[in-house]
Formats: structure tokens, C-alpha cells, sequence
């Protein structure tokens, strides 16, 4: 505390005031825009230990006059919206998502950007001219396709569409392309693979890309609202994002339990999202958007 | 013996030469099976009358009719183009505020520097939330009686069954929602304009707002790009805040063009055929701007 004021005293002698009033200016127009996303939280938060009966009350407070558990209690009690099942139903399938799009994408990229073959360019280019069809085009067909192979209500149907997207494919290769050829020769030299000089050289080089890329592929499958919708029929097998859009319907004008509903949803995102910050900042910053 | 050495020789090469193509297989069958089968299964259904229930029709181009209203009631004709009228509403209006906001925020916390990092995580936090989430929480925000906007405001608007709150509501919530994740990308952007540019600029005289425009906008125009398709091709998906926060209504007034597309395929009887036609034509309305954007793109390189 000592060392935070000597820092000040530090900085005013450094400052003009009229630096320094700018400088607060600018925190003070920061903080203003946080509040934006506080107070909407806080409300939702303060909220859900409520009674009803006070949440209806025209004397509205922040703050729960009485505190309750009775939302929590009532919605987890509740079979037909089981928020933890699709909590751990949308974990499940975007950590198997993600693992899998990594590995795909990155297997092609090894391959179209460090072996050559017959065809590779061809390939390449036809992955990528699709890059611009608009997905509303595959949703029906790919439903039938899922249909068809039996993986209706199964998680796999919100993992395997995913996979074939070509976005990873590009900004892997994109990278890939800048690392030397070297490193590849050398270690052919010593009798590595390409799969050993894949896994063990190429790999670990593109780590920053490959945080990004994960990032980027977990937030768009756990975010997916109209796919999974479309290939469950059963609340058992939804996604927290699908399962949830009937979620205000089955409790109208219960806010205190819908509020309850959305910090339930909110919160182990929260807790991973806070626990990964660090990378994921990193992840962002140094991946970028270079290709 | 060497003829033996040979002849593994030969196998060894003869299977490097598959090599590659086990590297891609993966990719290359989920692609096929997943990307490049249905887009060519699209068109065909498009000609046809499907309930997928009962054998598929032949329909030649009616289904394309039935969309521009050159047959039928023309009730088709003007639930689409309903719907993609107020997806192309919410494109024009929604892209600029996720571009332009996130860009003056993202000035704003690399300008605070002592809690840079923290305000990257905070404001990115509506973004991790779910849509159905956000829509959840907004929809008590916004109600009429108990909604603290209202309380606030002290007044008694019906935010969500009336237009153009309706409207208002929707831009609001994406907004809330989205402005984070381009924030962050700006803000990552910015960190690497070269520093000593700015200091020259200074020097010169330049005011922060020749600056942004003569010299961080250009450094970090890639970004920008980037966010414009991803924002332009994520507000043309838009359903969830339609579906979900006011039911498409108030009158369909805020029915889009996903919604219209989901409902005819999905929404208790399936009517594949015409789904089909409408996501083609729906799906060549996005194409054209993707390809304007890619252009200005190759436009903006071409002068590097």
C-alpha cells in the first residue's frame, strides 16, 4: 500500500495537472463502460436470491431484502431443464471437438504445406473455394447426412460436420509455410518419419496458431445454437446454447428462477474462461490474424 | 539378396508415396462428406418436393417460382423476402456498431495501461456467454413491469412486444454480447503499432486522431478486415436473439432470414425442397458480399 502511494507521489511530480486530469479522465470513461457489463450482471446475480415476490415488487432494490436458495433449489430439482447435464454435454463435445478439428487441420496443413504429391494444390484449392459458401447451404443436407448414419441425438453429430471446415487448414498452412525446411531435413537426416517430424518438430512449432485456433473452434461449437437444435430430440443430449432457448418459456415471468437458470449457465464457462485468461489473451495476441 | 534389398526398397518408396494422402485423408473425407456432398445434395432437393417423409417429387424450378412470387399466393414470396429484408436490417445496422465501438473501447484500455489485461478479460466477458444466456438475462432487464431498464428510465416501454423496441432490444443485446470479442482483437492489434511512429507523429504535432487514422488504422487494417467478414457473415447467421428473445415477433416483425429457412425445414413439417431453394438464394445474397469484401481485400494488398 506504502509502495503504491509512493508511486503516485512519484508520478505527480512527474505530471503536469493537467496530465493527470486527462489520465483520470481516461479511467473514468473506462470505468463507465465497465459498469455497462457489471450492473446487467449484478442485476442477474442479485436476482436469482430473490423470492419472486420480490422481484415482481414495483419497489425494486438492488439487493435481495431476504436472501433465498429456493431458485437454485427449484431449478436443479427440475428434470426437464437439467442446466448441468448440458453444461457437461457442451464441455464434453467442444474439448472433443477442439482436440479433433487441431488434429485434422493440422495433419492437412502438414501435409499441403512441407510433402509434396500429386494433386496437392488441386486439393488445397478446392478446400479453400469453399471457404465462401455460406453454411446456411449444407444445414438440411447435413442433417440427412447425420440422419442417415444414425448420429441423431448422438454427440458426435455436433462434432463431425464441424471438422470438415477448412478455416483451420489455411491458417495452419499459412503458418507452416513460414517455418525453414530445415528443421524437416535435418531431422530426416537422423531417420525421422514424416509423421515423428510432423508430431515431434512441426507440431510444437506452431503452438501460439494452434492456441488461437482452439480458442476460436471451442468458442464457435460451444456457442452453436441452430445445429445442435437441429440434430437432438431429446433435452438429455442438448448443448447449454440449445437447451436453453426454451428455458424462459418453461418459467415466464419467474425471473428470479430464470436468473438463477442464466448464473448457472454463466458460471463454469466463467470459472475455465478465468482460468485460461492468460493463454487465451497470449493465444489472441500472438496467433493474430496474419494469414 | 540384391534384388531383395531392392524390392523392399521399392516398397519403402511405394509407400511414401501414399504418405501424404494419410496426412490429408482425414480432412479431405470429413470435407467431402460434410462440405462438398451437401452442397451439390442442396441443389438437387432444391428441384424437387421433399417432406422427407414420403418419396421425393420432382419440382423442377417451382420452388425457385414460389420464391420470387411468380406462383402460388405469393405468402411464400413475402415471408422470405421478410425475412431477408430484416436480416439485411440487422447486417447494416449491427456490423458498424461491432466495429466502431469495439475500436474506441479497445483505444480506451490500451490507453489505461495499469489495467490493460484486466479490462481485456472483463470486457470480453459477455462474449464467453452462451446466446440463449444473454438472451435470458436481457429479457429480464427489458421487461416492462420488473425490468430495472425501465426502472431506471422511469418509464414503461414494452421493449420486446412492440416496434421498434423490438428492433432496439436486439441491437442493444448483440451489441453487449459482441463488442468484446472484436475488442480484443483491436486491442492485441494495436500492441504492435510500431512505437516510435507514434512518437515521431507526435513530435510532429500530430493530434491523436490524425494518428489513429494515419497510423494505427493502416497497421492494424488486416485486423479490421477480418473482423468486418466475420461480424458481416456472424450477423447474417443471426437467429438465436430472434428466436429466443422475441420470438421473431412482434407481427414477424423481427422474423429473419434463418429463421424463415429453419422453420420451413424444421418447423413441424419438413419442407426440405423449399428450405432448400431458400438457403441457395439466401446463401448467394451472402456470397455477394463475401466476394465484395474479399476484393476490397486483394484491392487493399495489391497497392502494399
Amino acid at each position: 500500500m506504502t509502495n503504491v502511494i509512493e508511486k503516485l507521489r512519484h508520478y505527480r511530480k512527474n505530471h503536469s495537472p493537467a496530465m493527470i486530469a486527462t489520465e483520470v479522465m481516461f479511467y473514468v470513461l473506462l470505468l463507465l463502460c465497465a459498469l455497462t457489463v457489471l450492473i446487467p450482471s449484478l442485476w442477474a446475480v442479485a436476482t436469482s436470491f430473490k423470492f419472486e415476490t420480490e422481484v415482481l415488487d414495483a419497489n425494486v432494490t438492488l439487493f435481495p431484502k431476504e436472501v433465498t436458495l429456493e431458485n437454485y433449489i427449484s431449478i436443479m430439482g427440475n428434470r426437464n431443464v437439467p442446466i448441468l447435464r448440458w453444461f457437461w454435454n457442451s464441455f464434453k463435445i467442444a474439448v472433443v471437438y477442439v482436440v479433433l478439428y487441431l488434429a485434422v487441420s493440422s495433419l492437412a496443413a502438414f501435409a499441403f504445406s512441407r510433402l509434396k504429391f500429386k494433386g496437392r494444390e488441386a486439393m488445397f484449392w478446392l478446400g479453400m473455394s469453399s471457404m465462401m459458401i455460406p453454411g446456411v447451404i449444407n444445414m438440411i443436407p447435413n442433417y440427412i447426412i447425420i440422419d442417415k448414419l444414425g448420429l441423431v441425438d448422438n454427440m458426435f453429430s455436433m462434432i463431425l460436420p464441424g471438422l470438415g471446415g477448412v478455416f483451420g487448414v489455411f491458417m495452419l498452412r499459412q503458418f507452416m509455410r513460414g517455418l525453414p525446411m530445415a528443421y524437416d531435413e535435418a531431422a530426416k537426416m537422423d531417420g525421422a518419419n514424416e509423421f515423428q517430424i510432423y508430431f515431434h518438430i512441426v507440431l510444437p512449432m506452431c503452438a501460439p496458431v494452434l492456441v488461437t485456433l482452439a480458442i476460436f473452434s471451442f468458442q464457435g461449437n460451444w456457442n452453436d445454437y441452430v445445429w445442435p437444435l437441429i440434430v437432438t430430440n431429446s433435452a438429455e443430449t442438448r448443448t447449454l446454447t440449445a437447451g436453453l432457448a426454451t428455458f424462459s418459456g418453461s418459467y415466464a415471468h419467474q425471473y428470479g428462477k430464470q436468473m438463477a437458470g442464466a448464473v448457472l449457465s454463466a458460471l463454469p464457462i466463467l470459472i475455465i474462461f478465468l482460468l485460461g485468461q492468460k493463454y487465451f489473451i497470449k493465444g489472441i495476441s500472438i496467433g493474430g490474424i496474419k494469414g | 539378396m540384391e534384388k531383395a534389398i531392392k524390392a523392399k526398397g521399392e516398397g519403402k518408396r511405394g509407400f511414401s508415396v501414399v504418405v501424404p494422402y494419410l496426412f490429408v485423408a482425414p480432412f479431405m473425407i470429413l470435407f467431402i462428406v460434410f462440405g462438398l456432398v451437401p452442397l451439390v445434395m442442396s441443389v438437387i432437393i432444391s428441384f424437387t418436393k421433399w417432406d422427407y417423409a414420403t418419396p421425393m417429387e420432382w419440382y423442377g424450378l417451382n420452388n425457385f417460382k414460389l420464391l420470387f412470387g411468380l406462383i402460388g399466393s405469393g405468402q411464400v414470396a413475402s415471408d422470405f423476402w421478410n425475412g431477408v429484408l430484416h436480416t439485411l436490417l440487422f447486417v447494416v445496422v449491427e456490423t458498424p456498431i461491432l466495429i466502431a465501438v469495439p475500436m474506441l473501447v479497445a483505444l480506451l484500455v490500451t490507453r489505461c495501461k495499469a489495467v490493460r489485461k484486466f479490462s481485456m478479460g472483463f470486457f470480453y466477458f459477455p462474449t464467453i456467454l452462451s446466446i440463449t444466456t444473454v438472451c435470458i438475462l436481457w429479457n429480464f432487464l427489458l421487461d416492462t413491469n420488473s425490468g430495472i431498464i425501465n426502472h431506471y428510465l422511469g418509464v414503461e416501454i414494452p421493449w420486446i412486444t412492440q416496434m421498434p423496441y423490438a428492433w432496439i432490444s436486439i441491437f442493444l443485446l448483440s451489441s453487449w454480447w459482441g463488442i468484446g470479442g472484436n475488442m480484443i482483437l483491436y486491442v492485441a492489434g494495436i500492441a504492435n503499432v510500431p512505437q516510435e511512429i507514434l512518437e515521431a507523429a507526435t513530435l510532429d504535432g500530430a493530434g491523436p486522431v490524425t494518428k489513429f487514422f494515419s497510423i494505427t488504422l493502416p497497421c492494424i487494417r488486416r485486423t479490421v478486415f477480418y473482423t468486418l467478414v466475420m461480424t458481416t457473415i456472424g450477423s447474417f447467421n443471426m437467429l438465436g436473439q430472434a428466436q429466443v428473445l422475441t420470438a421473431g415477433g412482434p407481427n414477424y416483425g423481427t422474423t429473419t432470414a434463418m429463421m424463415v429457412i429453419y422453420n420451413t425445414a424444421f418447423g413441424g413439417v419438413n419442407n426440405f425442397g423449399r428450405a432448400c431453394a431458400m438457403a441457395l438464394v439466401f446463401g448467394a445474397i451472402m456470397l455477394v458480399f463475401t466476394v465484395l469484401s474479399f476484393k476490397l481485400q486483394v484491392a487493399d494488398d495489391a497497392e502494399d
